[in-house]
């Protein structure tokens, strides 16, 4: 009965705060968008009034005065107002209290300088100061940006809370009731940790949801009122000033304010704030929670030695692994990754686009071999050619070593680990001048014996082979050490044995030796398999993908996806799906593992 | 603006979702981001200058700290490797842990300025008299959308570089170009009058441009399936398939290789071949030929500008400036000329004469006057794989120059789509 109240209780806890944080943030971000908007539109006609004001010729000082005559007129004295010119680099204008415009600008006041030629034509709302929302726009004399008007809106904006108490107490009532149900009902008990997060969240969505419609009209209203009111007072001042406005007032739309606070996207992060207390009330009513704590307390210093790589592996592994993971659910690129989270979020649209590209080309027009289909067959052929052949070439050579009696076996030995010592990029650039139709090796060696040099990196087969054949050379030694090593540690008995019983050097082979390797061999085929897949140097700097891409594996192409194109989010989203087929394999592969020795135990 | 304003960071479902998935990450990083000072004891740049260059460096930053003792703070310059120096500034900058300054080439500016955060606008300080006082052009290079980001130092472009014993008179046409070419090519012998890496899009831009080409009109828009680029391709494909004056697979280090080993006469390269050519070849500098089939106009490669860039959230602009503006100025532009080795945007820096009477310095700049400063479009960086990818495809006979652009226009305009879509989606 404790364990299901504290579950309920936690898993309360968190809803409640995390919803409360939320629903604070949500309207913080209403009220200020608010603000903004009011800003901008003061911002815009302040810069419109004085744009045309400069045209007709009035000076600097003028402007400013009706700039700040605007204000007066429209109730706004509170507002803060600076006017910045381009050529002058001059402070033209300001209502700033104590300060005393005109004057240069200072060096602190570069920012406001630099915002004559960042800002949009049509102005920007700022970040917000202590003193209120920020709004800036240029003003433009015959196309050219000359200055602009800074506008801080001092008067807050408050909208309606998004959930009233009333609507509070009601939950609290709710909450109750269930509670007690859970209470008559032991049975039921474990299953109010689970139910109340969800159904608490799921509530607040709904009202929220419910109060945003119902207050935006209001809150809409009151910002056109306040707008409108600074559009009367421009073309008053305008006219009194004879400067010809050109334009409509500015309106204020439902999307500019409403569009604020997303009451569909609020909900989702309810639900899942719901989820995870669910997830919570469920760990603690249903005991994980206390055996967890009781094998904590039972080998403290255990769990004491094991934290520093736990410490590690949270931050060198899984932190990077669940960031690129939630990367892959946004569309980030270069050119947005200063952007929130939320204006990036794009769901499953990568995995989509990725799994669902069935755009193979051929009929008439050339392959598709961007596909991803394609570029999974060919890491898939690219995988299995490879490994096959090394561990066919590196069991050959450890058979040859382990002759008995053979001279010289540590030189041999060392000549064939020598393609493993040698770092890859090296190896891999030398095989590519090998491969050169004219200067290579291979060519020349082709024409000594009288052959037609090949064009190795023109069609999609010979490029192939210029990997594999550099890969197989990299690879090989590792098989070998591998096989030989287990090789020397089968019985010698077996095979006399075997001999005596009249079985063939063949039969040896396949009914002794292989078995005898296989504990070694597999999980070096498992290792070797997932390295291949991956085998990123090789393809990139021997054929790099020649012909036209069709010789890049997934690994590749994620990389030129991410820094070739700049598409973070989709190249995240193609290196889970490589991993999740690597993941999809391993345990297929340590299932039928395991079975097979099972049969051999 | 319509995107300012409907996404004006507002918290839509997706803050949400991805602040209570990532809530740990966003506390760590935002933890990170604190302790971070912003105000070094000393004024840091980041290069990644290596040799000669990387002391002319460090003697105009001594030269400067000495001046400014007790005004302001020394310069101290650090090395980044180049391969991993633009991640390195965009991964660090803007968190606030980059530097003050630091020292790259032009093409990212654009890419920069669309990510933010990274460089800071210097037309605030920069004055009439100091737009003056570079080569013509320097500045464009280093101006995105109308606003200037840094400071020129200096520039790279490629020539024509020959080996003066087996051409006396470098060509000025590409009529004289493929005479000479034609006498000293052997192909079957692995000899060659010209030789460059003619598959790779950054050479090949010379003729590009020269013909009326190029990546991007004016107006940003992709037109690298436009007929000049399509004249300009065929006439490559001339030479390497129907005249056969070209080598296979031009690879750069095989380009070098076949000039060391006297078997190609000229090359198409730039200043950074001079450190790789042989120091037994009597080499020549020239400007490029002359494109005869395009009424004699000047091949254009494209130009690359290192500039000192301001990072964004320096602890002190005007301090960081005062030492931009130092290194940009004569007295370091003729340091970094005579003992870096470069090639000064500063004008003054030839007045200097014997920065002036150099022979490989005139040359380059000769060519530098016809160059174009490459794209500094962030769009750019999409264009180089694919048109690759379409030069090999065309050189190698696979398909028509025209077909190869075409399908090449297609990816990349598609590729600068996803870009360009994933900003509209919005930033605040």
């Amino acid at each position: 009965m404790k364990r299901n109240l504290s579950a309920v209780f936690f898993a309360l806890l968190v809803v409640i705060s995390g919803a409360l944080f939320f629903l604070q943030q949500a309207a913080q971000h209403r009220d200020q968008a608010a603000a903004g908007a009011i800003a901008l539109a003061t911002a815009s006609d302040l810069a419109n009034l004085g744009s045309k004001g400069l045209e007709a010729g009035l000076s600097e000082q003028v402007v400013g005065t009706m700039m700040a005559d605007v204000l007066k007129r429209s109730g706004r004295e509170g507002d803060r107002f600076r006017l910045v010119l381009r050529n002058t680099k001059q402070l033209s204008a300001s209502n700033w209290p104590g300060d005393a415009a005109p004057r240069p600008l200072e060096i602190s006041e570069k920012p406001l300088f630099d915002l004559i030629l960042g800002l949009p034509v049509a102005g920007a709302k700022l970040d917000p100061t202590a003193e209120g929302a920020r709004a800036a726009a240029p003003l433009v004399v015959a196309e050219q940006r000359v200055g602009m008007v800074e506008i801080i809106h001092t008067s807050q904006v408050a909208g309606p809370p998004l959930i009233s108490l009333l609507q509070w107490g009601a939950i609290g009532m709710g909450v109750l009731a269930i509670l007690g149900l859970a209470l008559v009902q032991p049975k039921l008990g474990a299953w109010a940790g689970v139910v109340l997060p969800l159904g608490v969240a799921f509530v607040i969505g709904q009202l929220t949801g419910a109060n945003l419609a119902s207050t935006a009209q209001i809150l809409l209203d009151h910002l056109n009122t306040t707008a409108r009111a600074v559009d009367e007072a421009m073309r008053a001042v305008a006219v009194s000033n004879g400067v010809a406005l050109t334009g409509d007032a500015i309106r204020l739309d439902t999307a500019r304010v409403a569009g604020a606070v997303d009451g569909a996207a609020l909900n989702t992060s309810l639900l899942f704030l719901g989820g995870l207390g669910a997830i919570i009330g469920a760990f603690i009513s249903f005991g994980a929670a206390s055996s967890t704590w009781r094998a904590l307390k039972e080998n403290p210093t255990a769990y004491v030695y094991v934290a520093p790589a736990l410490i590690g592996m949270l931050a060198l592994a899984f932190f990077p692994f669940l960031y690129g993971f939630v990367l892959s659910f946004t569309d980030t690129t270069l050119l947005n990754q200063g952007a929130s989270w939320s204006d990036r979020w794009v769901g499953l649209a990568n995995y989509a686009s990725i799994l669902g590209d069935f755009n193979f080309g051929g009929a008439g027009a050339a392959v598709n071999y961007q596909n991803f289909y394609w570029t999974l067959g060919v890491t898939i052929v690219w995988t299995v050619s490879n490994v096959v052949l090394g561990v066919a070439i590196g069991l050959g050579m450890a058979l040859l070593l382990n002759i008995k009696g053979l001279r010289g076996v540590a030189i041999y030995r060392t000549l064939l680990i020598l393609p493993w010592a040698i770092p890859n990029y090296i190896t891999a650039l030398t095989w590519k001048g090998m491969f050169h139709p004219q200067f290579g090796a291979i060519n020349q060696a082709i024409q000594a014996f009288g052959g037609q040099p090949v064009q190795w990196f023109d069609a999609v087969g010979p490029s192939f082979v210029t990997g594999l054949a550099t890969n197989v050379w990299l690879s090989f030694p590792f098989m070998m050490v591998v096989a030989l090593g287990a090789l020397q540690a089968v019985d010698e008995d077996m095979y006399e044995a075997a001999r005596i019983d009249g079985a063939s050097p063949w039969q040896q082979f396949w009914l002794i030796t292989l078995p005898s390797l296989r504990p070694a061999l597999l999980p070096a085929i498992i290792v070797s398999v997932v390295w291949t897949f991956n085998m990123f140097n090789v393809i990139y700097l021997v054929s790099a993908g020649q012909p036209s891409g069709a010789n890049e594996i997934l690994v590749t192409r994620a990389y030129r996806i991410a820094f070739e194109e700049y598409r973070y989010g989709y190249a995240a989203a193609y290196s889970v799906v490589i991993f999740l087929i690597l993941l999809i394999y391993g345990v297929f592969q340590i299932r039928a593992t395991s079975a097979t020795e099972a049969n051999n135990k | 603006m319509a995107s300012h304003e409907s996404h004006g960071g507002s918290p839509t479902k997706r803050t949400f979702l991805a602040a209570s998935l990532g809530l740990s990450g966003a506390a760590l990083l935002a933890a990170c981001g604190k302790s971070a000072d912003s105000r070094h004891p000393a004024l840091v740049v980041w290069h990644a200058y290596r040799g000669r260059e990387k002391s002319a460096l460090e003697e105009v930053a001594a030269l400067y700290s000495a001046q400014v003792a007790g005004k302001a703070r020394p310069v101290r310059c650090v090395g980044v490797p180049n391969d991993a120096f633009a991640d390195k500034l965009s991964a660090a900058v803007p968190r606030g842990k980059g530097p003050d300054l630091f020292i790259f080439s032009h093409d990212r500016l654009g890419g920069w300025v669309e990510s933010g955060k990274t460089v800071a606008p210097i037309d605030f300080f920069l004055s009439d008299e100091d737009r003056q006082g570079f080569l013509p052009g320097m500045l464009d290079a280093t101006t995105y959308k109308g606003v200037t980001y840094a400071l020129p130092l200096n520039f790279k472009s490629a020539a024509l570089i020959y080996n003066k014993k087996m051409v006396p008179n470098p060509p000025r046409t590409t009529k004289e170009l493929v005479e000479i070419a034609t006498k000293l090519t052997d192909k079957g012998r692995g000899r060659f009058g010209f030789a460059y890496a003619y598959d790779d899009y950054f050479f090949h831009a010379g003729i590009g441009n020269g013909f009326g080409g190029g990546a991007f009109n004016a107006a940003g828009d992709l037109i690298l399936n436009d007929p000049a680029n399509v004249a300009a391709s065929d006439l490559v494909r001339k030479w390497r398939s129907e005249l056969n004056l070209l080598p296979d697979d031009p690879a750069n280090s095989l380009v070098t290789a076949l000039f060391n080993e006297e078997r190609a006469a000229m090359v198409m390269s730039g200043p950074w071949f001079l450190s790789e050519a042989s120091k037994s070849i009597d080499l020549g500098i020239a400007v490029l030929p002359m494109i005869s089939e395009a009424d004699d106009k000047p091949m254009r490669p494209w130009m690359t500008i290192e500039a000192i860039y301001l990072a964004a959230g320096t602890a002190d602009e005007h301090e960081a400036w005062q030492f931009a503006k130092f290194l940009a100025g004569p007295q370091a532009s003729a340091i970094m000329a005579q003992k870096g080795g470069q090639l000064p945007a500063s004008q003054a820096a030839y007045s200097v004469p014997a920065i002036a009477n150099d022979p490989i310095i005139s040359a380059f700049k000769a060519q530098g006057a016809l160059a174009v400063p490459m794209p500094n479009l962030p769009e750019m960086t999409l264009v180089w794989s694919p048109a690759d990818k379409a030069m090999k495809r065309f050189t190698k006979m696979e398909t028509t120059s025209k077909s190869a652009w075409n399908d090449c226009q297609t990816e990349v305009q598609a590729a600068i789509d996803a870009l360009r879509a994933s900003q509209a989606g919005g930033r605040a």
